[in-house]
């Protein structure tokens, strides 16, 4: 790789599948689904999640942050701690000014929601503080940044199902223009809010298998019925291979590419034809400087929507003609919307560490009009050299990332 | 009042009772800016303390009895009355 290349030296995760990066991975490797019953959403027409019950705000960050902030702020400033000790960046390795945080995140709806609740009940002397510092989309950035100290630039990607990975192919930009020496990426989300889970089953977009949440989450399978909402975040840190050599940082994989694209076709629905997909992951593939022969694997955005399962198979055969072995990880840990395409990407830098694609939960009978390589059941042990994770949010606004063993 | 302080920074903001007293400055609890905030907006919403608009004093890291004494001197003569007059006006 050449001293420009862009060098993943740390990651953290934190989801439905574990608290840390590595039980997130063994519980994606498993194949075991993560969706359970969600007191929080008792009485609404979807009452189950992926819920990350591991984690525990007080125990990792203190009492200092758990009234403070959102739920998606937490979760990011857990992976950003674990993605930072991760590749080795204690305060004074790197020079403050050069180091950059950029975090993808929807904006929570807890504060806002007491907000609102101390406005109806006409107490607006009541509203917290903290109602704007503590749920605003940008502040999973600004408190990472703070924690790390970090001072270069700072800012919130927000792309729906998209933000996680257009965080990581910004920073990839901001790392080959030479405006950072290091970035830490990621996304972040705590989309199984009730609010977010009433909202989406009026648009008809998520599982409503409440008598059997482990089986909801069925990506590419004929008796899919929707997406499973989820929490979750994950960062990497990136930096040009010259200065993680520089200071002997571990070097666990490359992003060799990376690409963000706009259907301009429909708010919420995909292109039928995966048109808009396809130019986005072609565009990833021309930034990486490789042809479609060169991806050994996709790591798929795999949402298990009808229309987003049919419109990204129809990109992919557009795309590879005969598509690599694909998989679904929201298969196991649900949909966490901003935090998704971060989580996946990790989950891709794994895949090549490991030599081994996790299996997509539930297929049991792929849609006959899906004609893909889908690793079901258990994990695949296979020759990778590179792997595309795809991801496609609402606004028909989509994000490619390309990655390359180390 | 003091009670009602130590009371509000371990039910709400989680701070362990019995290790912090009168003498402990806010620093020492991590009652930043915001915090401070929370707390001022906690006492008058949910004890109907009333808020001056002038919080000047509070801003030099005091104690918390300093911090309670300042509070004291900012209520109106008769608690009970304001609350009326507040009732009425809602």
């Amino acid at each position: 790789m050449s001293a420009d290349a862009v060098a993943v030296t740390g990651l953290g995760m934190v989801t439905a599948g574990g608290h840390d990066a590595l039980s997130t991975w063994e519980r994606v490797l498993a194949g075991s689904p993560t969706a359970s019953y969600d007191a929080q959403l008792q009485g609404l027409p979807v009452t189950f999640s992926c819920r990350a019950e591991a984690f525990s705000p007080k125990q990792v960050l203190g009492n200092n942050y758990t009234w403070r902030m959102d739920r998606f702020i937490q979760l990011a400033l857990a992976a950003a701690r674990e993605a930072a000790a991760h590749a080795g960046l204690e305060r004074g390795t790197v020079d403050p000014v050069r180091l950059g945080v950029v975090i993808g995140a929807s904006g929570g709806t807890a504060a806002s929601g007491a907000a609102w609740r101390k406005l109806f009940e006409n107490r607006p002397q009541g509203i917290s503080p903290t109602t704007i510092p503590g749920g605003s989309a940008n502040m999973a950035a600004g408190e990472v940044s703070l924690d790390l100290g970090a001072q270069g630039p700072g800012f919130c990607v927000s792309t729906a199902c998209a933000s996680g990975s257009s965080a990581i192919s910004l920073a990839r930009d901001l790392l080959r223009s030479h405006t950072c020496d290091v970035v830490v990426a990621g996304g972040s989300d705590s989309a199984c809010s009730p609010l977010a889970a009433a909202s989406f089953d009026k648009l008809r977009a998520l599982s409503r298998r409440n008598q059997a949440p482990e089986e909801a989450s069925r990506p590419f399978d004929a008796d899919r019925d929707g997406f499973v909402l989820a929490e979750g975040a994950a960062v990497l840190v990136l930096e040009r291979s010259e200065h993680a050599r520089a200071r002997r940082a571990p070097i666990h994989a490359y992003l060799t590419g990376g690409a963000l694209g706009c259907d301009a076709h429909h708010s919420t629905a995909p292109t039928p034809d995966g048109s808009g997909a396809a130019r986005t992951i072609n565009a990833a593939l021309a930034s990486a400087g490789m042809g479609a022969r060169d991806i050994d694997h996709v790591n798929t955005h795999g949402s298990a929507t009808e229309l987003n399962d049919l419109s990204e198979a129809r990109a992919l055969h557009t795309v590879f003609g005969s598509p690599p072995p694909v998989t679904a990880n929201k298969s196991v840990l649900g949909h966490s919307i901003a935090g998704a395409g971060a989580i996946e990407a990790a989950l891709t830098v794994l895949t090549l560490q490991h030599q081994q694609i996790p299996p997509t939960a539930n297929l049991d009978r792929i849609d006959d009009r899906i004609d893909l390589d889908v690793v079901t059941k258990v994990a695949r042990p296979q020759r990778m050299q590179t792997a595309l994770s795809t991801s496609f949010g609402f606004g028909g606004q989509n994000a490619a990332l390309i990655f390359t063993s180390a | 009042m003091l009670a009602l302080l130590v009371g509000t920074l371990t039910d709400h903001f989680g701070k362990t009772a019995g290790a912090f007293g009168p003498g402990t400055r806010l620093e020492e609890l991590e009652v930043d800016s915001i915090a401070m905030l929370e707390l001022l907006t906690i006492l008058e919403d949910d004890h109907n303390l009333h808020m001056p608009d002038d919080i000047t004093a509070l801003r030099d890291n005091p104690t918390l009895s300093e911090v309670a004494d300042f509070l004291q001197s900012v209520q109106p003569a008769t608690a009970p009355a304001a609350g009326a007059v507040k009732a009425t006006a809602v």
